[in-house]
């Protein structure tokens, strides 16, 4: 009953902190969402079927990637400058570490849902046949991909603390990979996609097999313990 | 209340604390003295669980602070040096959202609002608040809740004298009305005074000194005062002047303040205790104005 009634209390803490997430630094997360989410609305217009829709879709899918990834650099960003002063009160209260990185996951990942729902929304709304052209691989390796950036961003801002490193990896994981998978080496092609699989789903990387997904859900696992991790062992304020 | 046994924090190749040990019984008010860059600021982080320690044990209110900081929390208020909020937000909003992760509800910040004289400005956002007011505003939040334990980085720091005069008295009430122990940090010793009755005193990370004030001074053969009623003050005044190590004493109405060395703090006890028990004296008690002169002998003695 106490150990039903601690978790309650966790979890009230954890949806109050979230809230506040979701109230203030989450104002111009949700902004720049509807902003992608309006732009995606334009593109679809702007790749009218030309024998398909489906022509435009990579595009599409590209581009609403990489709006996200910005989404997400921001976010992460905004969290770096969280960690130099704000963070110091609310982690002086009654929430913890893992908690307090969560309500900042928590937000970026909602960000993704709703970039990504917009963009299924906006097909919907031009024509609802459109959406058989999105493939559930390629929604797949879109969400995967999406999370994946997310937890790496955050994970840095956690142990580096510094958004000129969030900027480096931010353009090493958008520009630097679609520039590796254009390289001979098998390995570096194979590990580019797994940490970006909508890139290789994109570039017909792995053809046969498709997007190697569940390599990439391993990967977005092993980041999720690592955030956890560094979050429990290294958030100092 | 709280322990510290040889702890060690480093910043890179920097030590901030260099095996601290000291405690902090429960129920007083106590001082964390020092310079700038001894090691205040970092104690209190450890002794709030945002620090991790990197040799030695902490225990706070019976718990480790780095592993059960969340159990902690729920009874320890902290007031930072510089707190940042953010900017944009309103005092209210922020209260109420810092409430709601203590499970507490819109009355309780009311109240702590109230208590540290923020409550006129809940409705500003918090970059128009001056840096008193922001401090107030970081008293708010440390106080709710009513916790057991108040931990105060600098609570005086940039602020005006008034300002000061003002948080230093909130600071005391507190401490008499709230039962609460309260650890404050600061290098203004003559502020400390006015509202310590313990100090730990800290230099480059390691503890110098600790104990009630009183016993501070008899332990630096410092200075110690003695306040008696009476109903006779006169009389007991020239009893107590007699004294050997008596350095002055002096009559307010009924009450009798002799000031004396600390060498003779057992026999004027003895003395006023007598008096006591034979009527001439109502009640007594011991304290000590002499904290900056035990600071500095402390400090001399580490050199």
């Amino acid at each position: 009953m106490r150990g039903r009634s601690k978790l309650r209390a966790k979890a009230s803490r954890f949806a109050a902190y979230g809230a506040f997430v979701a109230e203030t630094v989450g104002g111009p997360l949700a902004t720049s969402t509807a902003a992608l989410s309006a732009l995606t609305f334009l593109l679809v217009l702007a790749f009218p079927p030309a024998g398909g829709p489906v022509s435009g879709l990579p595009v599409l899918l590209y581009l609403t990637s990489v709006g996200y990834s910005v989404v997400a650099l921001a976010g992460a960003s905004a969290m770096v400058s969280d960690l130099k002063g704000p963070a110091q009160v609310f982690l002086s209260q009654p929430i913890s570490r893992t908690a307090y990185a969560l309500a900042w996951l928590s937000a970026l990942l909602t960000s993704a849902l709703a970039t990504f729902s917009a963009f299924l929304l906006s097909f919907a709304v031009i024509d609802p046949i459109l959406l058989r052209a999105v493939d559930p691989i390629l929604a797949a390796a879109w969400l995967l991909d999406a999370a994946i950036l997310a937890l790496a961003l955050l994970a840095a801002a956690v142990l580096a603390r510094r958004a000129s490193v969030l900027v480096a990896l931010w353009a090493a994981m958008t520009f630097g990979s679609a520039f590796l998978l254009a390289l001979p080496s098998e390995h570096l092609r194979r590990a580019v996609a797994v940490a970006r699989p909508l890139y290789s789903a994109l570039s017909g990387w792995g053809a046969a097999g498709g997007p190697p997904l569940a390599e990439s859900a391993l990967l977005a696992a092993a980041l999720a313990l690592l955030l956890y991790w560094l979050a429990r062992a290294r958030l100092e304020v | 209340m709280i322990a510290f046994e040889g702890v060690v924090k480093r910043f890179g190749a920097a030590e901030a604390l260099r095996g601290a040990t000291f405690t902090v019984p429960k129920g007083v008010v106590a001082g964390l003295l020092g310079p700038n860059g001894a090691g205040k600021t970092t104690t209190i982080k450890i002794a709030a669980g945002l620090l991790r320690r990197d040799g030695g044990r902490v225990s706070v209110l019976g718990l480790d602070p780095w592993e059960q900081g969340e159990e902690l929390r729920e009874r320890v208020g902290v007031l930072h040096e510089r707190p940042a909020y953010p900017p944009d937000v309103p005092v209210k909003v922020l209260l109420r959202h810092v409430a709601r992760i203590r499970g507490l509800g819109w009355e309780d910040a009311l109240q702590a609002a109230k208590l540290a004289g923020v409550e006129r400005y809940l409705e500003h956002p918090v970059s128009a608040l001056s840096r008193g007011y922001l401090q107030r505003l970081g008293l708010a939040i440390a106080l709710l809740g009513e916790p057991e334990l108040l931990l105060l980085d600098e609570p005086t720091a940039n602020l005006d004298p008034s300002a000061r005069r003002e948080v230093l008295a909130a600071i005391k009430t507190l401490g008499e009305e709230m039962g609460a122990t309260i650890v404050i940090s600061s290098h203004i010793i003559p502020e400390m005074e006015q509202v310590c009755n313990y100090a730990v005193i800290i230099s480059g990370g390691v503890v110098l000194a600790q104990g009630s004030l009183t016993d501070l001074a008899t332990a630096f053969g410092a200075e110690v005062e003695f306040v008696a009623r009476s109903r006779e003050p006169r009389r007991l005044a020239s009893l107590l002047v007699s004294e050997e190590g008596v350095r002055g004493v002096e009559v307010e109405g009924d009450r009798v303040v002799a000031r004396a060395a600390s060498s003779a703090r057992q026999q004027l006890e003895a003395l006023l205790e007598k008096a006591r028990l034979e009527g001439l004296a109502l009640g007594w008690e011991l304290r000590s104005r002499s904290l900056g002169e035990v600071y500095e002998r402390a400090v001399q003695a580490s050199r």
